[in-house]
């Protein structure tokens, strides 16, 4: 009989070692896909500044890039803007716009991969500025990490998210680039 | 052009006046100035209650002819030579430097009136040549320079509204009481929009995340039934507290309503007002806040964004800013 319950405990003591090294190792995958961030929000605008022929168009370019140590992650991108300067956007096949305003990118990111340009031109702003005016215009991306069906299909599931990826940078250029614009017709959306 | 002649008209008008003002002998009698606003165009906006007169003796009329400026105006010397076709055409000029003189922080001229009201009873003024400004009641800084859209530059007093500066140019008028007719000066205001602005302001009451979280917002101003403000601002923060997003240069009296419309991936908008509305007043020193309040929804996606602000440069092309600092001028 003791020699049962010695039994059990050490039985117990196995499945909660089990359950423990799950967890940490979900923990651990967790971490790992959110390796510190390089400064998504600041990283890349730095670049543009020294890129003046590209401001010309009034267009932003948001190219997405995923950590070194990201499991493969899914990506949305959108802007606001108000109405007086609405905006358009334009890009490769990959960039599917969907009913909620945001821009998907169809394929998993894989870890220091990118996306292919998110172009965003900045629509009706005169030549000239009228003293004291100011606009903004604003930028959101969100990313998920891949799931897989048992076919080993990728998708993205964004409507329970419990752990996705982070970028790694986020570029963003202004002006026009020929691989931004090459496949699909502006359309309007993303404003606010 | 229809403006220069009338000016030209009314300091002809002005200078023969003068000439034959101040030319009047010492047996001149003492008269009672008085003071109009010369345009009903804002009746009901500005307040002539609101309105104090300064006025200052300038000068008088040479016996040999043209004017000897007192003490206090001596810099003005050159216009006392002037022929009566010359000071035709200088007489605004004259205006203006009479009055950059007398507001001078460092002037040794004394108002003959100061801050009288326009509908109190004035004392008689001795013959001269008189500078009359007005200025409101409530007003820190009598006067500034403005510059108009042909780069000329005018030196104004003004009076503010709640929605609108009233810029008068300086009137020079002079007084003899041996007119039928009572010295007056007409003033004619200049109407010009006053501007203030919008504080956003987020609490953010629990922060959890590894990235920094953009909350953008949507702002649409109203004035008189049109759209005159159709914006977005946005607030980062990578802590719990709080951030703060400006929009400046909206019209005072513009009915401003501000809604969040993202709030994050992980955040959720907790404000008891989640659509605000507020009134623009005016002056930088008078800005209007509305606060929205986020905390975390225990979601785990992550989000972030990029801010672009784009603004006026004094050249009239666009700047482009992030964090607050310009990145690169348009035209460049």
């Amino acid at each position: 009989m003791r020699k049962n319950i010695r039994k059990s405990h050490l039985l117990i003591a196995l499945l909660a070692l089990l359950v423990l090294t799950v967890s940490i190792g979900s923990a651990y995958a967790y971490f790992t896909t959110y390796v510190e961030a390089k400064g998504g929000y600041t990283l890349n605008l730095g670049t543009v500044t020294r890129t003046s022929e590209e401001f010309k168009n009034w267009k932003k370019s948001v190219t997405i890039t995923n950590d070194k140590d990201s499991a493969p992650v899914f990506i949305r991108a959108r802007a606001y803007s108000g109405s007086k300067y609405p905006l358009t956007y334009s890009a490769d096949e990959k960039w599917t716009p969907g009913a909620d305003g945001f821009y998907y990118y169809s394929d998993p990111v894989p870890a220091e991969g990118s996306t292919t340009p998110l172009v965003v031109t900045i629509n009706n702003v005169p030549e000239k500025a009228e003293p004291g005016e100011e606009f903004n215009v604003v930028v959101i991306y969100e990313s998920t990490p891949a799931k897989y069906e048992e076919s080993g299909k990728a998708y993205a599931d964004w409507s329970s998210i419990q752990d996705n990826g982070k970028m790694d940078s986020v570029t963003s250029e202004f002006g026009g680039t020929d691989s931004g614009e090459a496949d699909t017709e502006d359309t309007e959306g993303g404003d606010a | 052009m229809k403006k220069r002649s009338a000016a030209v008209v009314i300091g002809a008008m002005i200078a023969v006046l003068l000439i034959l003002t101040i030319g009047v002998s010492a047996a001149d009698q003492a008269a009672r100035l008085t003071v109009e606003i010369g345009s009903n165009d804002y009746e009901g906006d500005l307040k002539a209650e609101g309105l104090l007169i300064d006025v200052y003796r300038v000068g008088v009329q040479k016996p040999e002819g043209g004017i000897a400026f007192d003490e206090a105006f001596g810099d003005l010397a050159e216009f006392g030579e002037l022929s009566e076709e010359e000071l035709a055409e200088r007489v605004d000029e004259l205006g203006q430097e009479a009055a950059k003189i007398a507001l001078a922080a460092d002037t040794k001229a004394t108002p003959r009136l100061q801050g009288w009201k326009l509908s109190e009873p004035t004392e008689d003024l001795e013959p001269a040549l008189y500078l009359v400004l007005a200025y409101g009641s409530d007003i820190r800084e009598k006067s500034k320079t403005v510059t108009r859209e042909d780069k000329t530059e005018s030196f104004v007093t003004i009076a503010h509204s709640d929605r609108f500066e009233y810029r008068f140019l300086p009137v020079l008028v002079p007084v003899n009481g041996n007119f039928d007719q009572e010295p007056k000066a007409v003033l004619k205001p200049e109407q010009a929009d006053l501007y203030g602005q919008l504080k956003i302001v987020k609490e953010l009451l629990t922060y959890d995340d590894i990235v920094p979280v953009t909350f953008v917002f949507s702002v649409e101003g109203e004035l008189n039934g049109e759209n005159v403000l159709s914006d977005v601002a946005a607030v980062t923060l990578s802590k719990a507290g709080t951030g703060e997003a400006r929009i400046k240069h909206i019209p005072a009296g513009t009915e401003v309503t501000v809604k969040e419309i993202y709030s994050g991936a992980q955040y959720d908008d907790k404000s008891e007002e989640p659509v605000q509305t507020v009134t623009v007043e005016a002056g930088e020193e008078a800005e209007v806040t509305v606060t929205f309040t986020n905390d975390h929804n225990e979601n785990e996606t992550h989000s972030s964004g990029i801010i672009n602000h784009f603004e006026s440069l004094e050249h009239g092309g666009w700047g482009w800013y992030k964090d607050g600092e310009l990145q690169k001028k348009k035209d460049e």
